[in-house]
């Protein structure tokens, strides 16, 4: 079964910024969450296998097609949803859906309209009209009506509140019901990737730093809180990051069974969140 | 002591949408988190503390004092800080510092220049340049500075990474540990409340649905899942809302021990987090 | 009222030297090539009224307004502190143009001329006119609105001057009313006299103008 998505070291330059090796694949029919903290790379990822930016060396292949050779096939089975999604805001939203839909071969104007009704969108409304939420859903029910087979979201979720939140992640989750279709998005709402994820991969300072099935994540990494004997030096290996505070000790490690082992009941060893992975890998001080 | 913010049957409305008889209360030396669905009425709320708009009927004090009645003074000891904060484009970070720190009277300048050293402001810097999360920052420093004892932020945390948003938080959390003070703020991000705050209000359409310590709405707040037992008219009083999923019903309620007395050990009642409740509310079938 | 004036300084920079230099060099330049300061006065007067309704408009465009609103002060202190600003700004353009038309090498207008008691009550009441009248508009609608309105003034500017075929009556008659007004003033009263009877009236109507501001000010939603 190929992957909808492949990356192999990716790697572009802007200077004072650099995004290097970075590799990771999607299966299809799963959701992949991309995490990291601002300014790491992830919008710089998606624009780069969406070919909004060129690449400076690797490979990206979507469906096994190399998004430059076969730019245009690719484009027409992905379906992307911009952060601040942007259309002809002047525009009538059956009106936007008629300008574009001419781009795409397996444009389903059924479908586009039974989606629409879907999420409650007036097709008479002006697009500049809507609120955040709507104007999401709408990018989405775009993305969704030309049949795309892949995803991409950079922050959808963004400024919405949970109510219309949940809505859009579920909505996320019927559409890999179909096991052809898969979903990669970046969000900082570690939260809902907690959710629906079945794969996370976390960039920082332009690499990356794992891209792992979720519950292998959440079953490895952990926070173990102690004093600071949990330092001797031969545990040191054990952890990613390292905190203290006054007689405390919070550590972060990638091999919570290994931490169990050794520490025993001189700490606590607690399942981490993936906000706690982020945390105490930008806040701690590495080590290993 | 004096509450920080008292609130009583605050009015205003505007064409489609009313805030009704809002009252709640904020104690001294804790942190609220407001919550309520896009267009209930949060950020009307925070505008009319800070009379930014004009209330209809109603009463605000901040700590004990009315605001209208006492607006320098009142003001003097809020730190706001806007959803999307904005100042004059191209004026440089010093200068907005500079034309702001004379209204008050309790400004700090070393405490500012310590923060923004902390914070990693460009001082010399067009505010323009500046990243969101960074004016964000920016903003809050200033609020910080003046030695506010009511903190009043509207989304301070959205669009900011996990990181830099535990962070914010654990640095409101560490400003009350001066128990003269107090912080309120809104959020669409309830992970981050349920960590921090020690009081959640939630709006809906307007209106007030609650305003409780966070451990009374983990201990009483439940959803209720379970067949159509639920649906007994005799017994519906237990529930604030009910609604029928394809899996069977499911029903809210705030009186979780009641419940769990009143039905048959096959009906689960799993504690409801603040999401549930709001979303609850928002898709529900609500009834009396 | 001090704090927020320094403030409105500190944060406009630099918009104050961009047009608080341009608009008295250019008016010191064009005026110094006039034989009669009338006109200079009345034009200049334009100007210099519409720089501090830019200055405050930057904040409008900015979104910035909320922000001022909240910080210690009340909306009254705010819309006062606004005018005198705006008198000193304008005040400081108008001398400085004067001092330029009368210094500029090459022009024809003499000290006599530029600082003549008819010409400065010409220059303030042209001024007053001008911003009792905008800043109120302006106060209300904001910019976008303010704009809104001067173009329409324009339109009503043009269909004045075509009406002019049909009424037969210039419109540039009733620009010329005003110099005309202050010269009979002075005739009539002498120049202590008129310049004391101007200035109380030119201080009335910027009164009634503050306290319009400040209603709709006190009004305004942010």
């Amino acid at each position: 079964m190929d992957n909808a998505l492949d990356v192999r070291n990716l790697a572009k330059d802007y200077g004072d910024f650099r995004l290097r090796d970075v590799s990771f694949s999607l299966p299809r029919g799963y959701i992949m969450g991309l995490i990291g903290p601002n300014g790491a790379g992830k919008t710089t990822t998606i624009k780069l296998i969406l070919n909004l930016i060129r690449r400076d060396a690797g490979e990206i292949r979507v469906f096994g097609l190399d998004n430059l050779a076969r730019e245009v096939e690719v484009k027409s089975r992905i379906g992307f949803v911009h952060d601040t999604p942007c259309f002809f805001e002047h525009l009538t939203l059956q009106n936007v859906a008629k300008t574009i839909a001419p781009f795409y071969r397996d444009w389903d104007e059924v479908l586009f309209r039974r989606l629409i009704h879907d999420f409650g969108l007036p097709p008479r409304k002006r697009f500049a009209k809507l609120s955040r939420g709507m104007k999401m859903k709408f990018a989405l029910a775009t993305a969704l009506s030309h049949k795309s087979d892949l995803l991409i979201l950079d922050e959808p979720t963004s400024g919405l509140d949970p109510v219309f939140r949940r809505d859009l992640l579920s909505r996320l989750l019927g559409f890999i019901q179909d096991e052809g279709k898969s979903v990669l998005f970046s969000t900082h709402i570690t939260a809902d990737l907690e959710r629906i994820a079945d794969f996370i991969t976390f960039v920082r300072d332009g690499k990356i730093v794992f891209s792992s099935p979720k519950d292998e994540i959440l079953g490895a990494w952990a926070v173990v809180k102690g004093g600071p004997e949990i330092l001797a030096s031969e545990n040191l290996s054990l952890f990613k990051a390292v905190r203290r505070r006054e007689f405390v000790v919070q550590a972060l490690t990638a091999d919570a069974a290994e931490a169990r082992r050794r520490l025993g009941s001189g700490a606590i060893v607690e399942q981490a969140t993936l906000e706690d992975i982020m945390f105490y890998l930008s806040k701690g001080n590495g080590h290993a | 002591m004096t509450a920080a913010l008292e609130i009583r049957n605050l009015r205003k409305h505007y064409k489609g949408f009313a805030l009704q008889d809002v009252t709640f209360t904020v104690p001294a030396g804790t942190i609220m988190g407001l919550v309520g669905a896009n267009g209930a009425g949060k950020t009307t709320i925070i505008k009319l503390i800070l009379n930014l708009v004009r209330r209809e009927g109603g009463d605000i004090r901040v700590f004990g004092r009315e605001i209208l009645a006492h607006e320098k003074e009142v003001k003097s000891r809020i730190g706001f800080v806007h959803e999307t904060p904005a100042f004059i484009e191209d004026a440089l970070l010093k200068d907005i510092a500079a034309a702001v720190a004379p209204f008050y009277p309790k400004w700090d300048w070393p405490l500012f220049r310590s923060l923004i050293g902390e914070f990693g402001l460009p001082l010399d810097k067009k505010f323009k340049k500046l990243s969101h999360g960074m004016k964000m920052k920016f903003s809050l420093n200033l609020a910080l500075a003046h030695g506010a004892d009511l903190l009043v932020l509207d989304e301070p945390t959205s669009g900011l990474d996990p990181v830099f948003r535990r962070e914010l938080l654990e640095r409101l959390s560490g400003i009350l540990q001066d128990e003269g003070k107090a912080v309120l703020f809104s959020t669409h991000i309830t992970s981050d409340l349920e960590k921090t705050a020690d009081y959640i209000t939630l709006i809906h359409e307007g209106a007030l649905v609650f305003s409780l310590p966070k451990d009374d709405i983990c201990d009483s707040w439940a959803v209720v899942k379970g067949g159509a037992e639920l649906l007994d008219p005799a017994r519906r009083c237990f529930f604030r809302s009910v609604r029928e999923t394809p899996y069977g019903v499911e029903a809210l309620t705030s009186a979780a021990a009641d419940v769990r007395a009143a039905f048959p050990s096959d009906v689960v009642v799993d504690r409801a987090s603040v999401e549930d409740i709001m979303i609850f509310f928002e898709e529900g079938a609500p009834h009396a | 009222m001090l704090n927020h004036m320094l403030k409105d300084l500190r944060l406009n920079r630099r918009g104050l030297l961009i047009f608080g230099s341009f608009y008295p060099l250019y008016m010191g330049f064009f005026g110094s090539r006039l034989s009669t300061p009338t006109i200079a006065a009345i034009l200049g007067a334009f100007l210099y009224g519409i720089v501090p309704i830019i200055i405050f408009g930057r904040e409008d465009r900015f979104k910035a307004s909320g922000f001022g609103l909240s910080l210690p002060t009340t909306r009254r202190e705010v819309i006062r502190s606004r005018y005198l600003l705006s008198w000193i700004l304008m005040a400081v353009c108008y001398l400085a143009a004067s001092v330029l038309m009368v210094v500029m090498p090459g022009g024809k207008l003499g000290l006599s001329n530029v600082f003549a008691v008819r010409t400065i009550l010409i220059s303030l009441t042209s001024m007053t006119l001008l911003f009792s009248t905008l800043m109120p508009l302006f106060v209300w609608l904001g910019m976008a609105g303010l704009m809104a309105f001067l173009v329409a003034i324009q339109v009503l500017g043009i269909v004045f001057m075509l009406l002019r075929f049909v009424v037969g009556r210039s419109v540039i008659a009733v620009v010329r009313a005003l110099p005309r007004a202050i010269t009979a003033a002075v005739d009539a009263l002498g120049p202590a006299g008129a310049a004391a009877a101007v200035v109380a009236l030119l201080v009335l109507i910027n009164v009634i103008s503050l306290a319009v501001s400040t209603r709709i000010f006190a009004k305004k939603e942010f």
